[in-house]
């Protein structure tokens, strides 16, 4: 084997002259710091293997030795174990093969089908269903982990009055009183807050309870809630409708500030569009243009970005608009940059037409949403890549509905889940204003609000529910429970029920709303047939809604877009969510806590984006403190330096920083919702300044570098002029990307095995990776993997068997971006099995590395001995310590790993054998066919980047791939010989922009 | 003299040594032979060997699963709500019945948690009951009649002929010896399907 330098700052020139492109992956990379590059050489960092606790190894080696002593005598006898098996066997039941259920979840003023694993009544993982629309298969990682929020072991348990537990039956004589008081007075002063709950069965309730009490109100209060799109749709169409895009139909995408891939509505569905438009073999590529202030997935996927305040995205708009004819008002003198930018940009959209679109942010205001709806309609794109939809309801929403909450008016007032003490704006005081009157809180977790509020109910996590959701596109689905209530929580329209001195259940509730939707008479024989096709399939698509006709009105919107007031201010603040707390939902999730977010790799924090100009000028790096100020309110924070940040543009997320959140949360990250205002929710003028302190981040971006080595390579699809040096366009020379690193022939001293059965291999597209970190949480959630904490983190002993490596090019102000996911390669000469002395790691006849637990003596030498840096050591018994109830979470079919053992992918070797145990059993076969079996990072991409499949099946999928021109491997030169392939990332920019 | 440290040190020793290679040379701890007392004294002999009930009728999901499911109190129910629905020795079950608790019995073929053992693809090669579990239909106390060793599933992983049968008559007992007797292999229609039992770790270890 060949003894690998480190890489010098000669020889990572020479790699950036082969590329033609100089990655780096933090600026001490970039400045080529060989003392930061010989630390990174390491495997195993210093410290990497101290106690959590500061005990030194050689104490914590003695108190173990004791222990294992112990365990010795004491496993001299084997344990006995019991069977039990039910007393009454439910039908259909096999102990031991899971079974799916579908369901969906509300989700980011959407919903999306899930399907949910299920064994012996214990849901363990979750998939998206392929027959829902928002989902076509698909995850995110939020969605992964709801399945770790349902057994959540800080869940709520019982009915709380002021702060101390009760009982349902207390509670239940306490709702009929209140109904009973309310029938009294037709509901005066009773006020329910909903957040944007997207199901019909709640609405339905909510709107016979306003018929029995005309005097109630219903409000909706949603910290990320659509009510820009809403109001901008209201705007631009007289009317708040839902604009639904079809990315696969889109030649020509313009994102104003719109994170469409990543953290937005439709996120999944948009992912998969776009990725069948990014594949350069299927087809011509569409072209994404982004503007916006913070790095995103999408900006960092798009193939032109402009780095751009937040609160001037509207200028660009209005100089696209104004170039393509369409009344945007008067626009005064803007930036050159930006002119060119919306010059080309209008010049490629013109060209596109009805295959064009413009998408504007959550947070970007009505008028720009109002702004895009006219483009779109100007380009003749409503009925291409937008179709609008009715929207699903019209309450009273936002910071104004919550005001509304103070009035004396309302004496009682119930909460239907979400957090509004914790989120709502600063100058909407809350907490005071709730004060004194009856207040009931119907939440799954005991949070800032059910403290705050006279009662605590506790709520049924959406995954022990009946109840249904409704998508942007109309289409709706069935909720249904996986697992009967853990702690007897009751739904959003049982409460409501409650509230009208009726006690149906979630079940029946809903039934009844779906005997509205299918058409038929309750009960009936028609409607058990439509009722159980709908819970089995998951999905009832929209019957086609007609929507009348649809005037822009042009003059309206050009004369609010030209008065829409900039936010002032030294700087501006813009707010989204967090890339593991969401809203502050997930902020006791230990998956999406130590999920790495998909631009920083920051990890159990929130921090203060600056840009590395804005911070120069301050005076900071990142994990300095610095305080945010707006309008009065000031919060203090570790900046985190952000390549690609508008200068002047400070990005915070919301939802880290609970006080009343449970053992993962606590003390994680800064509460940035002080800062937020009415009128400036998202875009905030204020100021930022230098603080005192510093924390330490726990961020990934660092961590297993392999050290400026080639391994991300990209080209464009056709030839554009760029700098000398530049790689050929794919049109040019297609195969470039696995001829570019020249290497001496690779030949074997030993003839190696050949493989006659399956021949397991993974193809990644670079092409299609956004970086969104999905594959990470489900292969976790699939494979057992422990969480480390953010102490953890920090001394690199994060456990995740894949990871996202972010690459940066050019300066660090605006550089583009790749990423690239790494897991192991399954090398067929692998060089960590050449050095275990115990035959722990060796080789399948399918070419599977794999790793066998039981055998492992923890020497750690087959880590030091992979060059791809893939393999992980458990230094504690992280998988003992985790609570009863997230123990029902494991999957029985992958090995919970004890401490002292390596571990890592293993081409989900569970579904592989499942799979062949299935073609064995039932068709008799040896042979496993194309696409039975998908790997779990596999089945959650959204982008569909990730191909898995058996190379000796001439058919298959995965050979497809590994055989394009493009396609390579990395470190071949090591005559490793890797099973996973990568696809070259072809980019599809504008000519007439790389010129300029 | 011989030094006390010596008595005292090399004395535990050497009866450790001994005893660890009596134990585990002997393959003690494989327990075959492991014998536990069920909470219901049910008999393998008299249902499965006397009375010649199939094995499937009680462990139905055994061509279906991995594991071979011990029957719910249900399908003791089935007939002994006839059949003598009085005897104190299925007091047990009938309270399980009735309370809808499960019976709680002790399992005697226990792999350890990192072995994924797969009834349903032995069962479909042709790998006859008997051949791990002996002759069940001869044992009114059910105990462990095979050491249950890697070593031990290896050699059948390596040479499997001897065990494979007619799938259809993986349950028969008293196959296996009388193949073993005669030194011949058990019937096995032509079309059986191909048996290539995995020897390598990621086979049985996920």
């Amino acid at each position: 084997m060949k003894r690998l330098p480190i890489v010098s700052k000669e020889t990572s020139e020479t790699f950036a002259k082969d590329l033609g492109h100089d990655y780096w992956r933090t600026p001490e990379d970039r400045r080529g710091d060989l003392t930061f590059r010989a630390q990174q050489a390491r495997e195993f960092v210093d410290g990497e293997h101290e106690p959590p606790n500061g005990m030194d190894r050689r104490t914590f080696m003695t108190f173990m030795g004791a222990s294992m002593a112990l365990a010795g005598l004491a496993g001299c006898r084997r344990p006995e174990e019991k069977i039990l098996p039910y007393a009454r066997m439910p039908e259909d039941l096999i102990p031991g093969r899971p079974t799916h259920y579908a369901t969906s979840i509300a989700w980011a003023g959407s919903s999306i089908g899930l399907l949910v694993e299920s064994h012996e009544g214990r849901p363990t993982k979750i998939e998206g269903n392929p027959s829902h629309p928002e989902s076509l298969g698909a995850t995110k990682a939020f969605h992964q982990a709801v399945v770790l929020d349902l057994y959540d072991p800080d869940r709520s348990t019982a009915p709380r009055q002021g702060g101390k537990d009760t009982t349902w039956a207390e509670a239940d004589a306490a709702l009929t009183t209140l109904a009973t008081a309310l029938r009294g007075k037709s509901g005066a002063g009773l006020a329910i807050l909903v957040e944007d709950h997207r199901s019909l069965t709640t609405k339905r309730s909510l709107a016979a309870l306003l018929r029995d009490l005309p005097q109630a109100k219903v409000f909706r209060w949603d910290p990320l809630g659509q009510d820009n799109a809403r109001e901008g749709a209201r705007l631009a169409l007289g009317q708040p409708v839902e604009a639904v895009f079809d990315l696969e139909k889109a030649d020509v995408v313009l994102s104003l500030d719109a994170d469409f891939l990543g953290l937005e509505a439709g996120s999944v569905r948009h992912s998969k569009g776009w990725s069948r438009r990014r594949r350069v073999e299927a087809g011509p590529m569409s072209r994404v243009y982004v503007a916006e202030s913070s790095p995103s997935e999408t900006g960092f996927a798009a193939d032109h970005r402009l780095r751009l305040q937040s609160r001037q995205i509207v200028l660009l708009g209005r100089a696209v608009a104004s170039a393509l004819g369409v009344d945007a008002g008067k626009a005064g003198a803007a930036d050159p940059k930006l002119t060119a930018f919306a010059a080309a940009v209008a010049k490629d959209l013109q060209k596109a037409g009805a295959k064009g679109l413009v998408i504007a942010g959550r947070n970007q205001p009505k008028e720009v949403h109002a702004l895009a709806l006219a483009i779109n309609d100007k380009l003749g794109a409503i009925g291409t890549t937008v179709r609008m939809a009715p929207a699903f309801d019209d309450v009273p929403s936002g910071a104004e509905a919550l005001s509304e909450l103070a009035k004396p008016a309302y004496d009682t007032v119930v909460i239907l889940g979400g957090n509004p003490i914790f989120d709502a704006p600063a100058d909407v005081d809350l907490a005071k204003s709730l004060k004194g009157k009856t207040t009931i809180h119907l939440s799954t977790h005991v949070n800032e609000t059910s403290a705050a509020c006279s009662w605590h109910l506790p709520r049924a996590h959406a995954l022990e529910s009946w109840s249904d959701t409704v998508a942007q596109d109309g289409t709706a689905a069935v909720v249904q429970p996986l697992i009967a209530p853990m702690y007897g929580g009751r739904t959003d329209a049982e409460l409501v029920d409650r509230l009208l001195a009726s006690n149906r259940t979630a079940y029946e509730l809903v039934r009844a709303t779906w005997a509205e939707i299918t058409g038929a008479a309750a009960n009936s024989a028609a409607f058990e047939a439509a009722w159980r096709r709908a819970v089995h399939d998951g999905v009832q698509p929209a019957a086609p809604a007609s929507m009348g006709t649809l005037t822009v009105r042009t003059s309206e919107i050009a004369a609010a877009v030209e008065s829409l007031k900039l936010a002032d201010g030294a700087v501006e603040v813009t707010f989204g969510p967090d890339a593991h707390a969401w809203d502050g939902r997930f902020a006791n999730s230990a998956w999406l806590q130590e999920l790495p977010d998909a631009i920083h790799k920051l990890c159990w924090a929130n921090a203060a984006c600056v840009a590395p100009a804005t911070a120069k000028k301050l005076g900071v790096a990142s994990g300095d403190h610095v305080t945010v100020a707006v309008g009065g309110a000031s919060v203090t924070l570790p900046a985190i330096i952000t390549f690609g940040q508008a200068d002047d543009s400070v990005r915070l997320t919301i939802g880290q920083g609970r006080k009343v959140v449970g053992r993962v949360g606590t003390g994680v990250g800064f509460d940035t919702t002080p800062l937020r205002r009415t009128g400036a929710l998202d875009i905030a003028g204020g100021t930022l300044a230098k603080a005192t302190g510093s924390s330490k981040l726990p961020i990934t971006q660092g961590h297993f570098s392999l050290e400026g080595r080639p391994l991300v390579r990209e080209q464009t699809a056709v030839d554009v002029p760029g700098p000398p040096g530049a790689p050929p366009s794919y049109k040019k020379d297609p195969s470039w990307a696995k001829h570019v690193v020249h290497h001496p022939p690779e030949i074997n001293l030993f003839q190696g095995p050949e493989y006659h059965g399956h021949k397991w291999a993974m193809a990644i597209d670079l092409s299609l990776c956004t970086g969104c970190g999905t594959c990470v949480t489900a292969c976790q959630a699939e494979n057992n993997t422990p969480v480390t904490g953010p102490e953890g983190v920090l001394r690199n002993r994060e456990m995740h068997w894949i990871r996202v490596d972010r690459y940066y090019e050019g300066s660090e102000e605006d550089p583009r971006s790749v990423t690239q996911p790494m897991t192991c390669q399954h090398c067929e000469n692998a060089p960590c099995e050449q050095v275990c002395p115990v035959n722990a790691t060796t080789h399948s006849p399918e070419g599977i590395n794999e790793m066998t637990y039981n055998r492992c003596i923890g020497t750690k030498y087959c880590g030091n001995n992979c060059p791809y840096k893939v393999r992980r050591f458990n230094y504690f018994h992280y998988n003992a310590d985790i609570p009863a109830t997230t123990r029902m979470q494991l999957n029985p079919d992958v090995t919970v790993r004890s401490r002292g053992v390596m571990e890592k992918c293993s081409f989900c070797v569970q579904r592989i054998n499942q799979a062949k145990i299935e073609a064995k059993v039932k068709d008799g076969s040896t042979r496993v066919k194309d696409g039975a079996v998908v790997t779990a990072c596999q089945q959650a991409c959204p982008t569909e980047a990730i191909t898995f499949g058996d190379l000796n099946d001439g058919a298959g999928r995965v050979g497809v791939e590994v055989n394009r021109p493009r396609s390579y491997k990395i470190l071949q030169e090591l005559n490793v010989r890797p099973r996973l392939s990568y696809l070259a990332r072809i980019s599809n920019p504008n000519p007439e922009l790389v010129k300029a | 003299m011989v030094p006390l440290g010596v008595v005292f040190g090399l004395g535990p020793l050497g009866t450790a040594l001994v005893a660890g290679f009596w134990y585990y040379g002997t393959q003690k701890h494989t327990e075959v032979g492991y014998r536990p007392i069920q909470p219901v004294p049910f008999s393998h002999k008299l249902h499965a060997g006397d009375i010649g009930m199939d094995c499937r009728y009680c462990h139905t999901t055994v061509e279906k699963a991995a594991h071979a499911a011990v029957p719910p109190t249900q399908t003791c129910m089935n007939c002994h709500t006839k059949i003598r629905a009085t005897s104190p020795r299925l007091a047990e079950v009938r309270e399980s019945w009735e309370t809808d608790q499960p019976v709680e019995w002790v399992k005697v073929h226990n792999l350890p948690d990192y072995v994924y053992f797969d009834h349903s693809a032995h069962l479909s090669a042709g790998v006859g009951c008997e051949s791990c579990h002996g002759r069940i239909d001869q044992m009114p106390v059910v105990q462990q009649s095979q050491p249950l060793t890697m070593g031990w599933c290896l050699e059948c992983h390596r040479e499997p002929e001897a065990h494979l049968r007619d799938p259809k008559d993986v349950t028969k007992m008293g196959m296996l010896e009388t193949s073993q007797a005669s030194n011949q292999a058990m019937p096995r229609p032509a079309d059986a399907r191909d048996v290539v039992p995995p020897q390598h770790c990621s086979g049985c270890h996920r």
